[in-house]
């Protein structure tokens, strides 16, 4: 495998940037450059690119810009390994020196548009680099455009250096965009922490793709010393710091990784183990959906686990806070409660913890019940003699006045302005304090209505102790977004759009998983996407799907 | 060496056995149906009270036959590798219990014994069920014995107490060591997972309806409280299935478990150690039903249907039928259990809002009230077409039945407790007055034509088991005149049979005397229909010695003598 690396005198296009990327990269062998000295303006094209006139102005068209400094002075030398981990294909990583300080950025063009564009400007001045490639498209010769920026952040020159990457894993999965309003999405990739293979379930394959559909980052672990078996649950999702971070269920602890796939570190948890979901809190700490040890019961309790000392600084148990022995929703005697995701509300240092099978609650710090979002059939005594009943919320109409059809409350009817959740999935709260949930609608009303999944938004007054919903979407879609498991929702508060991610749907073609993308106030699709896998996990494709950028 | 008592017995059959049921020409035993809807292979036949072991054709001829020293006790299979796995009573093993054992032996084909292990003492006895296990290891049931003491410190009400030991359960593992050895390599104990309600002071106190998965101690109502009767092992799950028969229970508990989990409340991949993972039958034994909650009425043979048959993965059960309160009457159920998969792969039981084990969905079932009913034993086998196998051991009935429960295939066993009967021959009750017959069959299984384990083996025919219809048999329906027959068994302790015919419908006296010529019993008195009739005599209240029983009727009076040995 080479690569080669052509020095050139400017950018031939300057398209709009997305501001993420996806990559694959495939091969660790030592890149060959290619210098070309400033004679090749004779090839005639001189063009001067900026990047500030890239951010600023993102155009389509060719921007002859000319160059400030001949490349072949900058570039000292310049390598590049594929793969570099072997872990994460779709990168590589580019060794660069330069003869003077500069500032790099990458690009790399879209395939099909320049909605398929990666481009990250790293924010270090100097002159040794070692940078990640991030973005590479399977199966090609890859063209990088490695452009360099003096530190007044102006133009010097560009070097291309090509990149040959594998085909993409047989494990992977088609992505299809059915729908896209570029001006009103939010901009980044879409990490998906995905279920869908071909051969093994396991190590799972977190994955990016493109506003283009097209996949351009993922990692494999199946030849990791200790990722081999990676079961990520509820999904992966990004670090303040800008890694990944995820519980590996086969391990029971939780891991952080870069986008290179270097195992960054772990936080291992004695007498728990890890399921579903880690959330990062706001000082670093990390909470966690847990199994703990030399119990007949399973995923029913919390954890906080000190960032930097990795001592596990607060427990909550559910045995306790709730009623163990209730089986409204599920039989099983096991796994009676099913933490499934986690969110924390900074307003009064309380975490919410959604429970499959039983509901969602909110939880203080001192392990009490603050209050219980659940359709109200068969709620007794928790495991520490508290009356659940009084923990209830009320719900009320769109007009605040509370909902008394006994049926309502009971859960076996819907009221015109009020459904509850049904075997809910990630809660989030929005930044107006709001609920946001995936209501997967799993034996909905008792006898499974619908069937539809929903994203849907309640206003709790704890106060009061009453629930209200204030919006929802997904009803309208039946069948093509319902998912009786996993699944996810998220907002994006700079677009005011909502995003339903189904995760286990089915249709004639097998199992699928849709995220879809809303305008919060006219409902309109502004990007929808399927992912279908050559073979589903148990019928799931994806727990949860994140937008954001490529690099971090 | 064939005991005496045998001899004897046969000489009563040939001289005073008479059918009730049908003339001497109608056919009494062997092949009744073939029909070729029917899962072609060989079926084994184990005779409840006779120590041998045959395996016939479709057509009722035999292909192979073993003899053993002593009768099942009481499964026996046919292996991969063409031997034969049975369990079978030991000398000098327990003298009580139905469905007592105490060995296992695995025959060559050709009956020599590969494989011997005596699992016994005065405290505990193999007993009822074996399975070959994939790994080949063998599955099977102890009793252990539990005073009433040990009965006490689990917080066991002595108010009602009847007796003053109690067989308590357990299921071992046996690694076969040739030739006659075995290392119990897992075993799992009823003991371990009580739970009382009568005495806080002791141990395992608690709601009992809190604890479905543990058993309550104070349903201890006999010997043989819990009486496990059938086994069976599904390789796929880790799951081991129990007839708890006199629980009127269907059992699941996790074999994944190591001994010490599964002593306990945790472990294996069920994740709950030792307790019951799944019980359904009789609520009512966990105080979380009545009667009317009821859907098992004392049960015998359950077993997983294999992956690769019909209804695989499902269980199938036979409940006798016998506690129902209305009509008695057998039923063949195959169930889907309750058994859920997470999307995460891990499997559960699913329990209902009411702390009950959620139902299994019936999926099939047969009976026939009024004519199929076996009040103990039997069991039934999934064929690879569809067809159940049934065996209906009270009467030493076989038959095969389509899904849509056309009788496909059908023969009696003609071996009795003297051995195989003439064609034509009525089949004598198990003992007098019981409607059990003597041709009782603990289970039937059929074993396809390319079973592995026929695999190069001799199957022509051999014959017939039964007896070709000899000159000296009576044609007629009814005795000809009245008759004493010998005590059997005789000696005897504590109980005998006292057999007599009566040619006409007439007042009869059977009575009862000691040496001194005193009146000490009258074991049957009044009208009796024509036929042979067996009267139970038990004699616990009387000393050793010699008694006369005599039989009075119409002019007739015959006395014979028998002796009580203490």
């Amino acid at each position: 495998m080479t690569r080669r690396t052509c020095f050139r005198f400017g950018i031939s296009r300057i398209r709009p940037l997305l501001s993420s990327v996806a990559l694959l990269v495939a091969t660790q062998a030592t890149a060959v450059v290619t210098r070309r000295t400033n004679t090749g303006r004779a090839a005639g094209k001189i063009l001067l690119a900026s990047g500030f006139l890239v951010l600023a102005f993102g155009c389509d068209q060719n921007v002859m810009v000319e160059p400030i400094e001949p490349v072949a002075d900058i570039v000292t030398s310049l390598t590049s390994r594929s793969n570099p981990t072997g872990y994460a294909p779709l990168t590589a990583e580019i060794s660069l020196a330069t003869s003077r300080p500069v500032q790099v950025e990458l690009l790399i063009q879209g395939r099909e548009n320049a909605a398929g564009d990666v481009r990250h400007r790293f924010p270090e001045i100097d002159t040794l680099f070692t940078l990640p490639v991030l973005g590479l498209y399977p199966s090609r010769t890859n063209t990088v455009y490695v452009r360099f920026f003096d530190d007044n952040e102006s133009f010097l020159s560009e070097v291309t250096h090509e990149i040959i990457t594998q085909p993409l894993s047989r494990d992977m999965p088609r992505v299809t965009i059915d729908k896209i309003v570029p001006s009103n999405m939010k901009p980044g990739m879409n990490l998906v922490g995905y279920f869908g293979h071909d051969s093994n379930m396991l190590p799972q394959r977190p994955f990016m793709f493109d506003a283009t559909g097209a996949i351009r980052w993922y990692l494999d672990f199946s030849n990791h010393p200790t990722l081999s078996n990676l079961f990520y649950d509820a999904g992966i999702e990004r670090l303040a710091n800008g890694n990944l971070y995820c519980g590996n269920g086969s391990t029971g602890r939780i891991i952080e990784i870069d986008m290179l796939g270097n195992l960054v570190n772990e936080w291992p948890m004695p007498g728990y183990g890890f399921h579903h979901n880690v959330l990062e809190l706001p000082d670093g700490n990390l909470l966690a959906t847990v199994n703990k040890h030399g119990l007949r019961t399973i995923e029913d309790h919390i954890i906080e686990i000190d960032r930097t000392s990795g001592v596990i600084v607060q427990v909550w148990d559910l045995n306790q806070i709730l009623d163990n022995k209730r089986r409204t929703w599920s039989g099983n005697v096991r796994d009676w409660f099913h933490a499934n995701g986690l969110a924390y509300d900074a307003s009064d240092n309380t975490i919410i913890v959604s429970g499959r099978v039983q509901g969602t609650v909110k939880l203080t710090r001192d392990n009490e019940l603050v209050w219980l979002l659940a359709p109200h059939r068969g709620w007794e005594t928790a495991g520490n003699g508290t009356d659940l009943n009084a923990f209830l919320l009320q719900p009320v109409d769109a007009s605040g006045q509370p909902i008394t059809d006994p049926a309502v409350l009971d859960g076996s009817e819907n009221h015109a302005d009020f459904e509850w959740a049904w075997y809910q999935h990630s809660p989030e709260l929005m930044p107006d304090g709001t609920l946001l949930l995936f209501d997967n609608g799993e034996n909905r009303n008792f006898r499974g209505a619908g069937p539809y999944s929903r994203a849907v938004q309640y206003r709790i007054d704890a106060d009061a102790m009453t629930v209200q919903q204030v919006w929802q979407y997904g009803k309208e879609r039946g069948n093509e977004t319902f998912s009786s498991i996993v699944s996810d929702v998220d907002y994006h508060a700079e677009e005011d759009n909502v995003v339903l991610n189904s995760g286990s749907s089915y249709d004639s073609g097998g199992a699928y998983g849709k995220t879809v993308e809303v305008d919060y106030a006219s409902r309109n699709v502004v990007f929808e996407a399927t992912i279908r896998p050559p073979e589903s996990f148990a019928g799931i494709t994806f727990h949860r799907v994140e937008r954001l950028s490529l690099y971090p | 060496m064939r005991s005496p008592r045998f001899c004897i017995l046969l000489a009563l059959l040939i001289t005073l056995v008479v059918s009730q049921r049908s003339a001497a020409q109608d056919q009494t035993v062997g092949l009744f149906v073939n029909d070729d809807r029917a899962y072609q292979g060989y079926t084994l036949l184990a005779p409840h009270q006779h120590a041998s072991t045959y395996l016939i054709n479709m057509e009722g001829q035999m292909v192979n036959k073993w003899e053993h020293e002593f009768i099942v006790g009481s499964n026996t299979l046919l292996l991969e590798n063409g031997n034969l796995l049975r369990a079978s009573r030991a000398p000098n093993g327990w003298s009580q219990g139905g469905g007592r054992g105490g060995r296992i032996q695995e025959l060559t084909w050709d009956g020599d014994v590969v494989w011997q292990f005596d699992h016994f003492a005065d405290t505990y006895t193999l007993h009822h069920d074996i399975k070959k296990m994939p790994n080949g290891n063998v599955l099977a049931t102890v009793w252990e014995v539990k005073t009433v003491n040990d009965l006490l410190e689990v917080g066991y009400d002595t108010t009602a107490l009847v007796d003053d030991v109690f067989w308590s359960e357990v299921i071992v593992e046996l690694r076969p060591i040739l030739p006659d050895s075995a290392e119990i390599v897992w075993q799992w104990k009823t003991w371990d997972h009580i739970i009382q309600d009568f005495d806080d002071t002791k141990a395992h106190y608690g709601v009992v309806g809190d604890y479905p998965e543990r058993i309550d101690i104070n349903t201890a109502d006999g010997e043989s409280w819990l009486h496990f009767n059938a086994i069976d092992y599904n390789e796929d799950l880790n799951l081991i299935i129990i007839s708890a028969s006199r629980f009127s229970e269907l059992w699941v508990i996790d074999h994944s478990t190591t001994t010490e989990e599964a002593r306990g409340r945790i472990g294996g991949e069920m994740g709950f150690g030792g307790d019951l993972l799944y019980r359904w039958g009789n609520p009512e034994k966990y105080k979380k039903g009545g009667p009317e909650d009821r859907r098992l009425f004392f049960n015998h043979s359950t077993q997983w249907i294999p992956a690769d048959r019909p209804g695989g993965g499902n269980v199938t059960i036979f409940d006798n039928g016998r506690d129902r309160t209305d009509q008695q009457y057998s039923t063949v159920y195959e169930l889907a259990l309750p058994l859920i998969q997470d999307y995460d792969g891990n499997y559960y039981f699913s329990m209902g809002t009411d702390g009950r084990y959620e139902d299994p969905e019936v999926v099939w079932q047969y009976s026939d009230p009024g004519v199929f009913y076996s009040n103990f034993i039997s069991g039934q086998q999934r064929q690879p077409n569809g067809n159940t196998l049934i065996d209906e051991g009270m009467q030493g009935r076989i038959f095969e039945v389509t899904p849509e429960k056309d009788i496909v295939w059908e023969y009696i066993s003609p071996v009795v407790r003297a051995g195989p009967l003439a064609q034509g021959e009525a089949i004598p009750p198990f003992s007098p007055g019981n409607e059990r017959q003597q041709n009782t069959l603990f289970r039937a299984y059929r074993y396809g034509v390319d079973y592995p384990g026929l695999t190069g083996k001799d199957l022509s025919p051999k014959g017939l088991i039964e007896l070709e219809r000899t000159a000296n048999e009576t044609d007629a329906d009814v005795p000809v005149e009245f008759a004493l027959g010998s005590a059997y068994p005789n000696p005897f302790n504590p109980a005998t049979t006292l057999p007599f015919r009566v040619p006409r419908q007439g007042h009869i006296r059977l009575t009862v005397y000691n040496a001194l010529g005193q009146l000490v019993a009258t074991p049957a008195e009044g009208p009796y229909a024509p036929g042979t009739h067996i009267v139970r005599f038990d004699a616990r209240p009387l000393p050793s010695g010699v008694y006369f029983y005599r039989l009075e009727a119409d002019g007739f009076l015959a006395t014979r003598k028998m002796l009580l040995v203490k």
